[in-house]
This record gives structure tokens, C-alpha cells and sequence, in this order.
């Protein structure tokens, strides 16, 4: 084994040209697959964080049926309880919201919102609202205030600024109309465009006192896991520990299927990246192969008669097949790694097509994010294509008759 | 030898079948060898034709004859390079048409040595480990395949100063000496040489040919040549005339 592994390395080098060619395509092929992935993950991610910061945490727990309808009458039996073991797990940070669909009215303009009410101590763990504020603070502690934080573009869409009032309307738990004016605290802009377009935030208790809640009602309770917390897991765990029939435990997953879909979809795209791209090399690679075997027939004939087997000799040339990948990958993969770290620490600023990202809930600035895994899965897949790309110039030169190989000139 | 007497031992030989030479029994014993080539043309070329060929362990034998009566063909069957047409082989008791790839190439690693004409290292293999390359197929430990390179190395003349050059950097003569020591190194029970001394000048020749017999004589490894050089000839101690495909001479000296 160790002959042929120097044979096969020494082979490499016997023309340089040729395998720097290889090497280079190889590395220029790895240098793009990892940068795409990056990007894709960068992507991925910023779409499922955006989902679990501010569409309801790692696990949102609900009435039964919320999830489908969402409306008042559907809020969290027993809240109390429900809290009491939550908070027994300290991995978990956690907080309620009440969640009604409503109006908001400004002295010019009127637009359909969903008003949320937060309890700001809490919510800070669990939602990045408070930390997407732009302009003024985000609601004060104290819960009594007719405060509002609402979404710069609303807020713009409105006419409304910063300090001046508006009115909320929406339906309390007797179909009554409850109405209330708050004063704008607080304007956001997160990465969803949508998101800021609908959105509004008051004190919990002040959001019970409009639909109609008592002070231990809520609609939701949004759960923020730590991370090494899995959130399928811990959610099986709830609900075996709450285990109670009427109240619905969902993690991010099963709230956002269309996210899960996509995610799906983009991890499929770096499937289709990786076949596309090392297709073409493996095609290259079978011509220098079969150059190289074209080469060295009266050294494989030789070899085969001092003793070296059919196999070996596959070997040898699988062993020169996997030096130029490993080289091509080490070039390629520790430029790429090199780039996309810069670039994930600075980010890549996509502002032209802000408005696109936004509507997928992804900022204008991108940040590549390499996923081991996605790339770990790319090498083997690299890999293999190589592998099989070898295949055949690697058969053909152990079926070479001995005799006729030596005397090939 | 007259043609008649050369006709009846060939067909002798072939109607018998391989006996003990000398009561020992023979390395090689090939029997009613017959191999047929198509040429460019598809035109079948019979390169052997019946021929009974044995040879005892510890021969020093050399099968000449004009160019294309049959004498590398003959070694490359023997060699179990190639498969004969019809007809067997069989070398140190193992029948080599029975053989599958994977058993041949192992067969020759523990039992054969070839040198051959254009010498044939491995252009990115240093000359000792071209030497020693049989001897690392077969698993010698480092130090036991150094020590076994350097002794060939010093037998055959070799400069200690060459054993890290690689064959490109070696004049033919050197060239031919590894080869050699690849050939004998692991000690094969037989050594194919095919027109080894062909590329060679005369002196070359004979000092290397010297020490193929020296060695012959030292570790009984058999030796079978095939040429065209009447250095070899007059070196061997059996001479076999291969003329159109079959035995014409075959003349032991003692």
C-alpha cells in the first residue's frame, strides 16, 4: 500500500501543468460551492431567525385550535400552571402575550393591525422587537402607560411621528368594540417588511383591557429555548409534563412550514450546486485520467508483471484521483473559509434588492454563515463524484493484458 | 544436431509429455504450446505451434532464435503473461491457465523475476526502490528490504551514490543493474530475461551477464533468456533454437 500511495503521489507531480490545471478547477469549483452554501445558510438563517424572534420563539404555547384560528376566544387554560412549569426549567426564557387583530387609526390614516400585548420585562427575552427599536425606546416597564411601539413603516404609511397618538380598535371577548389611544413610544424596522406593515406592541394589561381579558388571560406563551436546548424535544417534554388535552405546544417548525419547505428547498439547492458544479469537473477529470492511463500503459504492464494486482493498480489511480481532490479542496476550501469569514463578520450589503429580502424576512445585509454539516455532506458528495469519475479510466487500465501493456509503445 | 534428430525429440517430447530432467523434477514443464496471434489484418500468425518445453530448477537457459520464431512468446507464457491458445504451463507445480488475474500477478510476485530489454523501472521510483519493489509488495519489513537492496546493490556494482537517483538520472547500463536487483531481490525460484543485454554495449553486457551466471551458480535461481546475443549464448549451459514456432535445437552443456 505504501509504494503505491507514493507511486500515486509521485505520479501527480510527473506533470505539473496538468494537475495544477485539475487542482485549480477543483479549487475554483470548492471556492464556489462554499461560498453559495455560505450565502443559502446566511440566508436560511436569517429567515428562521426572524421567525423565531419575532413570530413566536422556539415553541409557542396556545389554546387548542389557535394555531389555525387565532382569535381571543382561544387563549392558554391555566396560564398560572402553565408558567409555573415552564419556569421550572431554567434553559428557558419565556413570556405572554395577548394577540387580537384590530385597527389602528392615526388623525389621517387607518390600517388593519395585529395588536400584541407584552409584558416588556419578559418579552425582551424572547422577541428582538425591543432590539430592532430605531427611533425612541421600547415600552417602559411599568405596564400602565398608554404606550405603543409600532413599525417605522406603518408608522409612515400613518403620517404619524414619534410622541403623537393613535387609536386602537378591536374586538373584546362580548363582540364589543374596545378602542384606546396610545402614544407612540417606540418605532422599529426589522428585517421583514411585512412584519412592520402590521404590527403593534402594548403593555399586556392594557391589551386585556381592550379585548376583554382578565389579568389571567392570555393568548399565547412564547418560549425562548438556550442553545443545545432542542426545540422538538423540550416541546415533547411540555407537553408531556403539562399534559393537558387543550392547549396546543408548537415549535417554530410546525408554525412555519413554508419556512421548513424553503429550508428544505435551499439545502436541496446546495445538492443541485454541488452535482452541477463537480459534474463538469468529473468530466475533466476523466480526460487527464484517461490521458494519464494512455500514458502509462507500459508502466501499468510492467507493474503487473512484477506482481501488482488488478486492484492496485485501481487503487493507485483512485489514490492520484484523491490527491488532486484533497489539493483542489485544501486550495479552494481554505480561500473560501478565509473570504467568508471576512464576509461573514462584515456582511454582504444587498440593499439593492432590499425590498425582495425583506418580504422573505431577510435583511439587505447578508451575512454567510458555514454550516459544517452542509459542507461535510458537499465534500462526500464531491467525493463520490470523483470517485465515480475514476471509475472507468481506473477499470480500464487494471483490464489491460499484461503482455500488450509492456509492449505498448 | 541434424534437422531429422531435432524433429523426432521436438515431436518426442511432445508425444511423451514433461518427464524428470535429471530425476528432479522440472520448474517448467509447458506442454503442446500452441499460441496464435492475429495480426493487423486479422490474419491468424502462429507464434508457437506443439512445442514441449521443460526446464529444470537451477538452469541457466537461453532460447534463441531469428526474429518471430516464437522465443518472447515462449517466455511470456512461461511468465504467465499471457495465455497460450491451447496447450498448458506449469511452473513450479502450478498450473498458470487455471490462474485468474488476481492469482497470476500473485504467482509472479512470489515466484518469477523479470529483466527485460528496455529495462522498465518506474520513472518516479528512486533505483533502490525500484529495487526493492517486489519486496514491498510482498510486506518485507523496511530494514530487512534496505539490507537485502544494498547486498544486490554491491553484488551487481551498483554505486552507493545512485540508489537515490531516479532511472531518468541512470546511464543504461545502471538502469539494467536495478532491474536486475528488482529480478533478484525477492529470490524468485525463476528469472525471465528478455534480450536483456540488447541496449547495452558489449562490455555492459558481459560483466552483467557474468554476474547473472555468478549469481545462477551461487543461489540456483534458474535463469531463462531470450536472445538474439551471442554473449548470452555462449554464457548459457542450455541452448534451445526456437525456429517458425517449435523446438529446432536444443543443446544441454553441461
Amino acid at each position: 500500500m505504501s509504494i503505491l500511495i507514493k507511486i500515486a503521489w509521485r505520479n501527480i507531480w510527473r506533470n505539473p501543468r496538468r494537475s495544477w490545471v485539475l487542482i485549480t478547477a477543483l479549487a475554483v469549483a470548492v471556492f464556489s460551492f462554499l461560498g453559495s452554501v455560505a450565502y443559502i445558510d446566511g440566508f436560511s438563517i436569517q429567515m428562521i431567525d426572524s421567525a423565531i424572534n419575532l413570530q413566536g420563539g422556539h415553541i409557542q404555547v396556545s389554546g387548542r385550535g389557535y394555531h389555525k384560528n387565532p382569535t381571543i376566544r382561544t387563549y392558554v387554560p391555566d396560564v398560572a400552571r402553565v408558567e409555573r412549569i415552564i419556569a421550572e426549567n431554567d434553559a428557558i426564557r419565556y413570556a405572554l402575550q395577548t394577540t387580537t387583530p384590530g385597527m389602528i387609526n392615526s388623525a389621517e390614516q387607518a390600517s388593519g393591525v395585529v395588536i400584541t400585548g407584552v409584558d416588556p420585562v419578559r418579552e425582551v427575552e424572547v422577541s428582538s422587537v425591543a432590539e430592532s427599536i430605531i427611533e425612541g425606546s421600547y415600552l417602559a416597564p411599568e405596564g400602565e402607560a398608554n404606550e405603543v411601539v409600532m413599525g417605522a413603516m406603518l408608522a409612515e404609511q400613518l403620517n404619524v411621528l414619534l410622541g403623537e397618538k393613535v387609536v386602537l380598535m378591536a374586538n373584546d371577548l362580548d363582540n364589543e368594540v374596545g378602542a384606546g389611544a396610545y402614544r407612540i413610544v417606540g418605532l422599529y424596522r426589522t428585517n421583514s417588511s411585512d412584519f412592520d406593515k402590521t404590527n403593534v406592541y402594548l403593555h399586556l394589561n392594557q391589551a386585556r383591557n381592550l379585548i376583554g381579558y382578565t389579568a389571567e388571560q392570555a393568548s399565547t406563551v412564547t418560549l425562548r429555548l438556550d442553545p443545545g436546548l432542542d426545540p422538538v424535544e423540550t416541546a415533547i417534554h411540555l407537553q408531556t409534563t403539562l399534559d393537558a388535552a387543550d392547549l396546543e405546544i408548537l415549535t417554530w417548525h410546525e408554525r412555519s412550514p413554508l419556512l421548513v419547505m424553503m429550508n428544505e428547498m435551499m439545502n436541496l439547492a446546495n445538492i443541485f450546486l454541488v452535482i452541477i458544479l463537480f459534474t463538469a469537473i468529473a468530466f475533466t477529470l476523466i480526460n487527464s485520467f484517461i490521458m494519464v492511463i494512455f500514458e502509462r500503459i507500459r508502466e501499468i504492464g510492467i507493474m503487473s508483471a512484477n506482481g501488482v494486482r488488478p486492484g492496485q493498480v485501481r487503487l493507485m489511480l483512485y489514490l492520484e484521483a484523491v490527491f488532486i481532490v484533497l489539493l483542489g479542496t485544501a486550495v479552494g476550501g481554505a480561500i473560501a473559509v478565509v473570504l467568508i469569514t471576512w464576509w461573514s463578520a462584515v456582511g454582504l450589503d444587498l440593499s439593492a434588492f432590499a425590498e425582495g429580502l425583506s418580504s422573505f424576512g431577510a435583511a439587505s445585509v447578508l451575512y454567510p454563515y458555514i454550516h459544517w454539516g452542509h459542507i461535510l455532506n458537499g465534500f462526500v458528495m464531491i467525493f463520490v463524484l470523483v470517485l465515480l469519475a475514476v471509475l472507468y479510466p481506473a477499470v480500464k487500465a487494471s483490464r489491460f493484458e499484461t503482455v500488450d501493456a509492456i509492449n505498448h509503445v | 544436431m541434424s534437422d531429422h534428430s531435432i524433429e523426432s525429440r521436438s515431436a518426442s517430447l511432445a508425444t511423451d509429455g514433461p518427464k524428470p530432467i535429471d530425476g528432479q523434477a522440472p520448474l517448467v514443464e509447458a506442454t503442446r504450446l500452441v499460441k496464435i496471434y492475429q495480426d493487423k489484418e486479422h490474419v491468424p500468425v502462429t507464434a508457437l505451434n506443439e512445442v514441449d518445453f521443460r526446464a529444470a530448477p537451477g538452469e541457466f537457459t537461453a532460447i534463441a532464435g531469428p526474429s518471430g520464431s516464437g522465443k518472447t512468446t515462449l517466455l511470456n507464457l512461461i511468465g504467465g503473461l499471457d495465455k497460450p491458445t491451447s496447450g498448458s504451463v506449469v511452473v513450479a507445480g502450478q498450473d498458470l491457465a487455471a490462474m485468474s488475474r488476481n492469482q497470476l500477478a500473485t504467482f509472479r510476485l512470489n515466484n518469477l523475476g523479470f529483466i527485460f530489454q528496455a529495462y522498465n523501472l518506474i520513472p518516479v521510483l528512486t533505483a533502490e526502490e525500484n529495487a526493492e519493489f517486489n519486496l514491498l509488495l510482498q510486506g518485507v519489513p523496511a530494514h530487512e528490504r534496505h539490507e537485502q537492496v544494498v547486498r544486490e546493490f554491491e553484488d551487481l556494482g551498483i554505486d552507493k551514490e545512485l540508489i537515490h537517483r531516479r532511472p531518468a538520472k541512470l546511464s543504461g547500463g545502471q538502469q539494467q543493474r536495478v532491474a536486475i536487483a528488482r529480478a533478484l531481490v525477492s529470490r524468485p525460484k525463476l528469472i525471465l530475461a528478455d534480450e536483456p543485454t540488447a541496449n547495452l554495449d558489449s562490455k555492459t553486457g558481459a560483466r552483467l551477464l557474468d554476474k547473472m551466471r555468478n549469481l545462477n551458480e551461487r543461489t540456483g535461481i534458474t535463469f531463462l533468456f531470450s536472445t538474439h546475443d551471442p554473449m548470452v549464448m555462449e554464457r548459457a549451459r542450455r541452448l534451445v533454437i526456437l525456429r517458425d514456432g517449435q523446438i529446432a535445437e536444443d543443446d544441454v552443456r553441461g
